[in-house]
């Protein structure tokens, strides 16, 4: 979360090369992150162009370097919702084409499952569920960042969790939670 | 299966097309930045060139190049350097206003020479005094702001031997359309190559509009579920600033990408003038992300010209390489 901050002071100065370095170093876990949300490739594209969009119109307004990622994590989760809000008004023909790419190994397969549950998840379970072990935010920061009580954000955090056990039948444990 | 990390490991398990990441960051980069592209600043290194043989052969100088080499350290000549790439510097030179200020902070000196605004851009010249030159253009931690805000800026400079860089720099006014603008520029610091400068270089100063007309044109072409509509244009002595806007049809963007409307433009007394966009913004009814509000300048328009006709076309391409390009019919704006 620290990262480069003096390449992020240039971003807020208007310094443009600078932003396209930086967004480049976060451009997987934007992306993964939307595909999280839409689970489709196409979506997941058009809502990483949102985002490094409202990026470059709104760097401007960022006070804080050392939050860089956070804030371009943020931009990143509200098109992604707008975007299934968008599509919940459509009706659905068929289930989008989801995790349209395979995984090999036996571990890999585990992992699937995992992944799997996270795609299943609430929309508003897995944001914090993004925000705590994608972008090791703290609880309290996260509570800041959606403006929510600590005490909804921890509640939401802790039945993320058991909604991800029940869907893997129990078998994920998460430490930090205790 | 435990742990925080395991969630992390599930999520990095979603492939990536990086390339198509990197050609959205290219492309959406390349629209919200000024296209502004300085030639080479031939003549007058020749000039520098030429000045240091006569120092070592005291050969004679003519009389109105001496008066040249002599303005080069002096304030409020920017613009000269400029008007050896494209004549219409000249004019600029001209209408502008002297600022002649400079700030020194830690070793490192900035002025600023001569600036305009034409009721859409603010427009600066400024030497940065370094004795080297770097592998790069140097570049500032802020660009200015007009009437407090950030907008979009460009800047371009060059180094001339025994001065420094020399640069050219943009900033665009989004904004309702002032008469007097307040330009604050306060770089809190400077980048050469790898190295980063802090300091408390500090400028304010405020310009006139230029006077100028404005014309409403509200005419748009459409083709292949592309509309180009230009809005509305203001004329200067100097140049012509046209807004104008692309609206996409989302079905374009099942097959393509990217699109991007671009103007070129010839006068009734058959100058032709390109239109290079100083920056785009999505608008705010935008139904595909490709429906942009544009901003563009014709430098140096003629002005003996009572009209001009815009060639509106459009590049659709895809993520990667494979592009086409759309011309649109004309469209006529009277000059009033």
């Amino acid at each position: 979360m620290w990262v480069n901050d003096k390449k992020v002071k240039k971003a807020i100065g208007g310094d443009q090369e600078a932003l396209l370095f930086l967004i480049k170093q976060e451009k997987e876990k934007l992306y993964r992150t939307a595909y999280s949300y839409v689970r489709n490739e196409a979506d997941a594209l058009d809502i990483f162009q949102k985002t490094v969009l409202i990026a470059i119109e709104s760097i401007h307004q960022l006070r804080e370097p050392k939050y860089f990622s956070t804030w371009l994590m943020r931009i990143c989760i509200n098109a992604s919702i707008r975007v299934l809000k968008e599509q919940k008004k459509v009706i659905l023909m068929n289930e989008p084409n989801r995790n349209s790419f395979s995984l090999d190994t036996e571990k890999s397969a585990e992992k699937l499952d995992l992944l799997d549950a996270i795609f299943k998840l609430d929309e508003k379970y897995k944001t914090i569920l993004i925000l705590r072990y994608y972008e090791d935010l703290t609880f309290q920061q996260i509570a800041e960042l959606l403006d929510e009580p600590i005490g909804t954000v921890k509640s939401k955090g802790k039945r993320a969790l058991s909604k991800i056990k029940h869907l893997l039948k129990g078998v994920y444990v998460d430490e930090r939670a205790k | 299966m435990r742990g925080q990390n395991d969630f992390k490991k599930a999520l990095d398990e979603i492939p990536v097309p990086t390339d198509k990441l990197d050609a959205i960051l290219t492309d959406t980069f390349k629209k919200k930045t000024k296209k502004f592209t300085l030639k080479r600043w031939v003549k007058y290194s020749a000039a520098v060139a030429i000045l240091s043989l006569g120092m070592i052969t005291s050969a004679n100088l003519s009389p109105a190049f001496a008066n040249f080499i002599t303005q080069i350290p002096i304030m409020g000549h920017a613009f000269e350097y400029f008007i050896l790439q494209e004549d219409y510097y000249e004019a600029y030179g001209d209408i502008s206003t002297d600022i002649g200020m400079s700030a020194e902070s830690n070793g490192v000196e900035l002025l600023i020479e001569q600036a305009f605004f034409d009721g859409n851009t603010v427009t600066l010249s400024y030497v940065l005094r370094t004795e080297k030159k770097f592998d790069t253009s140097p570049t500032f931690g802020n660009v200015p702001t007009v009437e407090g805000s950030w907008n979009n800026a460009g800047y371009e400079a060059e180094y001339i031997e025994g001065i420094g860089y020399v640069g050219m720099m943009t900033v665009l006014n989004w904004g309702n359309t002032k008469d007097k603008v307040n330009v604050v520029w306060k770089p809190k610091s400077i980048t050469f190559d790898d190295q980063t400068i802090d300091g408390d270089w500090k400028f304010a100063f405020s310009l006139d509009k230029l006077e100028g007309t404005q014309i409403e044109i509200n005419e748009q072409v459409s083709k292949d579920g592309v509309t180009v509509k230009l809005i509305d244009a203001i004329k200067t002595d100097v140049n012509l600033t046209i807004k104008y806007m692309q609206e996409i049809l989302p079905s374009v963007l099942d097959e393509w990408s990217a699109v991007e409307a671009e103007l070129s433009a010839i006068d009734n007394l058959g100058n032709e003038y390109e239109v290079p966009y100083n920056g785009g913004v999505v608008t705010e009814d935008a139904i595909t992300n490709e429906d942009f509000r544009w901003n563009a300048t014709i430098h140096g328009l003629n002005p003996d010209a009572t009209s001009i006709t815009f060639y509106p076309f459009a590049h659709l391409s895809k993520i990667g390489t494979e592009s086409i390009r759309i011309d649109f019919d004309p469209i006529v704006v009277e000059l009033k």
